[in-house]
């Protein structure tokens, strides 16, 4: 096959032909205040021939002799197209500035891209101003707020962590529910495959500042063209390409600082006192005496004089850095765009640090008329430090909220005290920070090389071969002083690990574009079809040993004795034909439609080909003639689409039934039962349905775009639970079904627009509503304590033991006995469990806003969610009633029940009990609406007079804030309210909110 | 329909051969492509292989044992759990004021059927029933290694059955007609059992151990079931269902014909410390082997009692005092803790700290003396009896002239000794749960965190497990017969 796609690929390089030119020149003018429009892009439609205007707004391009439109388009202004009057070579072109982004006209859309107009589908989409210079490490972290109906969230707060994006809802429930990123065409692995360190993002290799655009496929018409994977919606990524004419040199720097963005009241931890005073009433609760309650506390360091704030030791003002630079231009055969990147942001958490290191370059070249290739290639590598979050003894956040005042932080000398007797359970973070070490270090190649051939000027012949290549280098040390892995003897005392992965994808893809136009141009169309195969392959590398040398100085000590080392791999492939098809009357009336046949590696063979498809229709109503006396609207659009695509986000080899051999028993190999196996598997099927409309008035001076939409999820992936006396937990199985129903509407309106001032305003909704429509047959429900899954119910239904409070006689804990909430009881095996509520919000969205008065401007977004439940999944531990009494205690804690009559929801401190209190509950739900002022920026663009003796072309310096406020509705909230999709906390590093200042250089 | 721009310049005409080879060569390529894909989306895992011929031959099968001998390791069945339970419900540990929370509510006896302990019993061992399920019923031809393999499969599964029905059900004298557990003796993932009673499950075991016995011909390690061994748990098995004569007959014939020796008295310490199996014949029938690659780690038994681990679990004091100074076992405890101060330290299992931690002794040669004079006292021989505790005595306590009691005062001291020489080994509440007597907590400790009940009564329902709530979730046959009480 490889033979036959290089014989291709040879006979295209073939061919070679010249051509003619004339020269064109001119002037563009900005139509608000008549100055001159600088940095526009001027192109010859159809090529990608090109120029950039200058400080006067000049241009000076050549093109071919039968070029016959160009195209002047930038962010800041409408694109307009000018056709080529063979008589005349110098032109001068006003252009309206754009307000909303209705109004852009080309849009990158799943293999090629379309103009806005004869979109049928449901399509987001960001350019990449949106998401420079923001000092946030990931690019998907960046898109929280910004596009309706898309919510991101990450289940870490590391740096550079994986990032959950959930599409129109949850789509999926025990298969991957994530989006399929493509960037510049090709489908690259995303998520976290790190094994050793906290949480790592094979996107975080991505440098936002090299992002031109990023479209959102929502719906079928849009993503059904990717076929087996397109289900929970597909993100496009789009860099920056070069284009003809003066080389734009530009370099963007900005640094700032970091600290916690939220952190509720409630959650603070006790000081030395609160703590002494609880400890004292728990001990004698339980029939202590004060003598007891005294020799308790000296157990618990109060035999010292220590007293430290724990919080205060492992947080610190993180730094955050990022400088980027560019150069893009060429030729009217060649093209580049050139970018190396630095960004740095050092966590509000001691230890948790991220660096990368991001080179981009595009490069286009022109043979002849009819043959181009190109490539593109971002390389990037970046490094993660950082404690291992969640109930470890060595998390640090863990240390903040459950160490002792009195536990000593510090030895005479200054340096951290590790001594076992004062930290028996969990470390001091300041030393585990100190001497151990987790580091992950991630090296990404993501590449594509590109031909294309132009048969006809509406025939085109186009192969790509892309690779998204990973090396990710792990370590993770243990010193052998404390802590893990220190024992008594040196030959076993310390250890280290070390992982090796390496994941390599590569796509190829194969089309045929054709356009044509019929009746006299009434008529137009195009037809794509190609064929795409792809393979990704892990390969892992996994050693460790201990015994450690006893210094700290080694960054790769030897080990006395290794422990184990091990290989393992895991495969994917796709074969995919497709095609699309569109066709559009007059620009009027628009059909679309595509057809993918998938094959994957990942069912068995009977069920491995599906058939995806989507069919579209748009309507411009405002090109109809009934609407033509009515001035003030300036755009009306109605759309339509339907269609099948599919999930494929399981485990690679799930649908086998499995022996693994691995592990050993007394030194000899062993087998034994690794998955249950349904070789009936097949895809999770999606069938959405979308209604849109995109309307503007007032020369689109107010836009806006509203979907409804509804997609049926059949044949979900779902781990079917088993009785365990089977031997398994679970299986995989294509059972039950699910529906998303949802409304989202985009608004932009520019109220003010004059010569010096503008105000823009921009608000972006998103409503979805998730039910349960099947599950097994028989089956009505999948009990996950503390969560169900039951048909008519939302996926994230939340079913557990409803919390009481106190008994106010006695300050026992009471739950109350059923949903009905008519009686309380004492008596844990009493009370019922019910459902209450969901952690998937009812509404979220973003608001933003820019006020711009000559040369300066302030912007801001705010971002909110609404609806749902959060779970604080640890405060079992620290609002436990003295479940837990050697750790430190939640400040809500001390609103305990003191003495009969007390009314409160906190019961009886009662030292080490195990009334039962801290079992999950709805004790430990709270409400997770928030708003969130994600982003203001102040910025001074400062004015050409000026800049123009520096010999710039653009000078802007900004301050940002980012996460600068929080409001948090439910006052008792112990955590902060923007929480993983799952809306459970897992003792992450905080948020952080960062202030920057930056600096923006064009030459 | 008319195209526009679609007439060709002449300059192009050289071209358009190629175009149609081109054409030709991407049609090729995907009708090529589309045939060759089969093989292109057959991948196969790297370290897996399909179920249904994982156990194809000898070698296989030696495997698929080694891996039902593994799950033995997990941290709640050998690797702490069990030999954990059996001392913390009843009166020989407890948990220090100062602990991780962890098994506090066994402690306490305070657990719910949420409880993650009780619920992960239950799962592992019925993982590990049906790894020995696989490959007892596996279709390989008998042969002397296949025979083997099956027995010790066979006597994996009836060790599995038989902790699963003390923790899950009333003692077998209770009610032998009350629901037991479930009994899966095949692989079915679809199956929905519903409990078994308590008489059922118990012959499912003696008739695992009876088959196994005669095929178990190889002379292993103690890392493996032997014949003796699986005679071992059939010995204690009659001791469960008050079968006296049997089970004084069963622990005569180890006693008698294993060629296995106690371990003397000197040798007492050493013996603890040793953390590799043994081919020697002294004292253990059968342990569960833990290596430095294979543990379970901070999540061990030996972890949870060493002081530079958790070391929440303590011995209690009036059970140290039960030593007398000349008994070797007292050896076994270290009498203060670097954190918990003056406080009496389990020590039997000294290995936590060493790359190759301890392996768990689940069959001893001296459980079979103190079965066998218990089985003799019962039978109405107490002379018999008498002599085999004090043969297991003599290697204890030089000392001690031995004992010369009857009756019931005779009873007392083979229970105590019981008590003595099984002690964290998570024997002790079910010596107590088979007579279905109370537990009694005198004197333990000063240190208790509080909510100690200090008796738990015959009655108390807590006295076995719940089935767990995931369980009860999935397999709605099992759902109307949860333990009363939970």
């Amino acid at each position: 096959m490889k033979y036959v796609l290089m014989l291709a690929a040879i006979l295209l390089i073939g061919f070679t032909s010249a051509f003619s030119q004339t020269v064109i020149t001119g002037r563009v003018i900005d139509a608000r205040d008549s100055t001159a429009a600088l940095g526009v892009s001027v192109g010859v439609k159809g090529t990608n021939l090109g120029t950039t205007t200058d400080g006067n707004g000049a241009f000076r391009l050549s093109v071919p002799a039968d070029a016959k439109t160009l195209v002047f388009s930038s962010a800041e202004f409408i694109t307009r197209e000018i056709n080529i009057n063979p008589d005349r070579t110098d032109y001068s072109v006003m252009l309206e500035r754009t307000s909303t982004a209705l109004q852009e006209v080309v849009v990158s859309v799943a293999y090629g891209e379309q103009n806005r107009k004869k979109i049928t589908g449901a399509v987001g989409k960001l350019q990449g101003n949106a998401v420079a210079n923001i000092p946030m490490p990931t690019v998907e972290q960046m898109l929280q707020g910004k596009i309706a109906g898309l919510q991101s969230v990450s289940p870490s707060g590391q740096p550079g962590s994986f990032q959950q994006i959930r599409i129109r809802g949850i789509g999926s429930i025990n298969a991957s529910a994530e989006p399929l990123y493509v960037i510049d065409g090709v489908p690259v692995n995303s998520g976290d495959v790190s094994g050793l360190t906290n949480s790592s993002n094979l996107l975080a290799t991505i440098n936002a500042n090299d992002i031109e655009s990023i479209s959102v496929l929502k719906d079928a018409a849009s993503a059904s063209i990717y076929g087996s994977r397109a289900a929970n919606g597909v993100i496009l990524i789009t860099t920056k390409k070069g284009r003809a004419g003066k080389a734009v040199v530009r370099v963007d720097a900005e640094f700032g600082k970091n600290d916690i963005a939220f952190l509720p009241d409630a959650a603070v931890p006790l000081n030395r006192e609160q703590f002494k005073e609880l400890t004292t009433e728990g001990v004698l609760n339980i029939g202590g005496s004060p003598a007891d309650a005294e020799d308790v506390l000296n157990s618990l360091g109060y035999n010292t004089t220590a007293n430290y704030d724990w919080l205060d030791l492992v947080k610190r003002q993180g730094q955050q850095q990022q400088i980027n630079a560019s150069v893009s231009g060429g030729d009217a055969k060649t093209t580049f765009y050139l970018s190396g990147g630095y960004f740095k942001q050092m966590s509000v958490v001691i230890g948790s640090d991220f660096k990368r290191y991001s080179a981009q370059l595009s490069l286009k070249h022109n043979v002849d008329k009819h043959f181009s290739v190109g490539t593109n290639i971002n390389i990037s590598t970046f490094r993660q430090t950082g404690e291992t979050e969640s109930g470890f003894f060595r998390n640090p956040m863990l240390a903040a909220m459950a160490l002792l005042p009195t536990q000593e932080a510090f030895n005479a000398d200054g340096s951290p005290n590790y001594d076992p007797t004062v930290f028996y359970q969990i470390f001091n973070p300041l030393a585990i920070q100190q001497y151990d070490r987790q580091q992950n270090n991630t090296l990404k190649g993501l590449g594509s090389v590109f031909a294309e051939y132009k048969i006809l000027p509406n025939l085109k012949l186009s192969s790509r071969y892309g690779v998204d290549y990973n090396n990710i280098e792990e370590i993770f040390y243990n010193n052998p002083f404390f802590g893990d892995a220190a024992t008594a003897d040196p030959g076993t005392s310390g250890a280290f690990y070390n992982n090796y992965t390496r994941l390599y994808n590569w796509v190829w893809t194969n089309l045929v574009d054709y356009n044509f136009k019929a009746w006299n141009d009434k008529l137009d169309g195009s037809v794509t079809a190609g064929y795409e195969a792809q393979k990704s392959k892990a390969y892992v590398q996994a050693a460790n040993g201990t015994g450690v040398p006893q210094t700290t100085l080694l960054r790769y000590p030897s080990v006395a004795t290794p422990i184990s080392v091990g290989v393992s791999g895991s495969d994917y492939a796709f074969t995919s034909l497709l095609s699309k098809a569109q066709i559009g009357y007059l620009d009027k009336y628009i059909l679309s439609g595509s057809i993918r046949r998938d094959g994957s590696s990942r069912f068995g063979s009977d069920t491995r080909y599906g058939t995806f498809w989507s069919v579209g229709a748009a309507w411009n109503v405002d090109q109809e003639n009934f609407l033509q006396g009515i001035k003030f609207l300036s755009a009306l659009k109605l759309r339509a689409s339907y269609g099948v695509n599919g999930n494929a986000g399981i485990g690679n080899y799930d649908s086998r039934a499995l022996y693994s051999f691995n592990g050993s028993y007394n030194g000899l190999p062993a087998s034994v039962p690794g998955s249950v196996g349904n070789p009936g598997l097949t895809w999770e099927q999606n069938k959405p349905f979308d209604i849109g409309l995109e309307a503007g008035v007032f020369k689109n001076r107010v836009t806006v775009e509203l979907d409804w939409y509804i997609r049926k999820t059949e044949r979900l992936l779902l781990d079917e639970p088993l009785s365990q006396t089977s031997g398994f937990n679970s299986f995989k199985n294509n059972i039950g079904a699910m529906e998303n129903k949802g409304f989202e509407i985009t608004l932009n309106a520019i109220p003010v627009q004059t010569r010096n001032f503008t105000w823009q305003i921009g608000f972006n909704a998103a409503w979805n509503k998730n039910k349960i429509t099947k599950l097994r047959d028989g089956v009505n429900e999948i009990i996950n304590d503390p969560y169900i899954q039951q048909v008519g119910k939302d996926v994230q239904s939340i079913y557990t033991y409803l919390w009481a409070g106190a008994n106010p006689e006695t300050g026992d804990p009471e739950w109350y006995t059923d949903a009905s909430k008519g009686s309380r009881t004492s008596d844990f095996g009493a009370a019922e469990r019910a459902i209450y509520g969901s952690l998937s919000p009812k509404g979220f969205g973003g608001v933003n806003t820019s006020l711009t008065y000559k040369f300066v401007s302030l912007s801001a977004q705010l971002n909110y969610q609404y609806g749902n439940y959060v779970f604080d999944s640890w405060a079992f531990l620290f609002l436990g009633d003295g479940a837990f009494g050697s750790l430190n205690q939640y400040t809500k804690q001390l609103q305990r029940w003191q003495k009969p009559g007390d009314v409160t929801t906190v019961p009886r401190y009662d030292f080490f009990n195990s009334t039962g209190s801290n079992i999950n509950s709805t004790r430990y739900f709270n409400k997770g609406d928030y708003l969130r002022l994600r982003n203001v920026t102040l910025s001074v663009d400062l004015p050409q007079n000026i800049i123009s003796k520096l010999h710039l072309t653009k000078l802007s310096l900004y301050v940002r804030g980012t996460n600068l406020w929080t409001k948090a509705f439910d006052d008792q909230i112990t955590i902060d309210p923007e929480q993983p999709i799952n809306g459970t906390s897992d003792i992450q590093f905080y948020i952080p909110k960062s202030v920057t200042f930056g600096v923006n250089i064009q030459l | 329909m008319r195209t526009g721009n679609f007439i060709l310049k002449r300059k192009d005409m050289k071209a358009q051969n190629k175009i149609f080879n081109i054409v030709a060569s991407v049609l090729i390529l995907v009708i090529f492509s589309v045939s060759c894909s089969k093989d292109f989306l057959e991948l196969e895992p790297y370290s897996d292989v399909s179920a249904d011929i994982a156990i194809s031959n000898e070698a296989d099968m030696g495997a698929a044992l080694n891996g039902a001998y593994g799950t033995l390791r997990n941290s709640n069945l050998f690797g702490r759990t069990l030999p954990l339970f059996g001392d913390l419900i009843a009166d020989n540990v407890y948990i220090s004021a100062i602990n991780s929370n962890r098994y506090l509510d066994f402690f306490q006896v305070n657990y719910t059927v949420n409880n993650t302990n009780a619920s992960a019993i239950w799962q592992n061992a019925y993982t590990t029933i049906l790894r020995a399920n696989n490959i007892i019923n596996s279709e390989l031809a008998s042969s002397g290694k296949v025979d083997q393999y099956r027995a010790e499969a066979r006597a994996i599964r009836a060790l599995m059955y038989f902790e699963l029905v003390k923790h899950y059900a009333k003692p077998y004298q209770v009610d032998p007609s009350g629901l037991g557990v479930p009994i899966v003796l095949t692989y079915d993932p679809k199956l929905k059992p519903e409990r078994n009673s308590i008489a059922e499950v118990y012959a499912q075991i003696e008739d695992d151990l009876s088959k196994a016995i005669p095929d178990l011909s190889v002379d292993n390690s103690s890392g493996f079931f032997t014949s003796y061994a699986a005679k071992a748990l059939l010995a204690r098995l009659y001791l469960f269902k008050h079968e006296w004569s049997k089970a004084l007959t069963t622990s005569q014939d180890i006693i008698d014909n294993s060629g296995f020796t106690l371990v003397p008295a000197q040798g007492v310490v050493d013996f603890w410390k040793r953390n590799t199996p043994r081919t020697d014949k002294v004292e253990v029938l059968f342990e569960v082997a833990f290596d430095a690659v294979q543990n379970a780690g901070i999540d061990a038994l030996d972890y949870f009692y060493d002081q530079q681990g958790y070391g929440d679990a303590l011995a209690a004091d009036a059970f140290y005092v039960m030593f007398s100074a000349t008994d070797v076992r007292r050896q076994l405890f270290l009498t203060s803790s670097p954190i918990r101060g003056d406080v009496k330290v389990v020590n039997k299992y000294p290995n936590s700290s060493s790359a190759d931690p301890d392996e768990f002794k689940v069959l001893r040669l001296s459980e079979v003396y103190l079965t066998a004079a218990e089985a003799a006292f019962q039978s109405g021989n107490e002379s018999l009896a008498l002599d085999y505790l004090n043969e297991l005595v003599a290697e204890r306590d030089p000392a001690f002239a031995g004992y010369s009691s009857s009756g019931q005062a005779l009873f007392n001291d083979i229970l105590t000794e019981r008590r003595k020489e099984l002690a964290f080994e998570g024997q002790r509440y079910w010596d107590l749960a088979r007579y279905n007597l109370p537990v009694n907590r005198i004197n333990m400790s000063a240190n208790y965190p509080g909510n100690v009940p200090l008796t738990i009564a015959a009655d108390n329902f807590r006295r076995i497990l719940p089935i767990p709530q995931t369980e009860l979730d999935a397999n709605p046959n099992i759902r109307d017969q949860q333990n009363p009480g939970y």
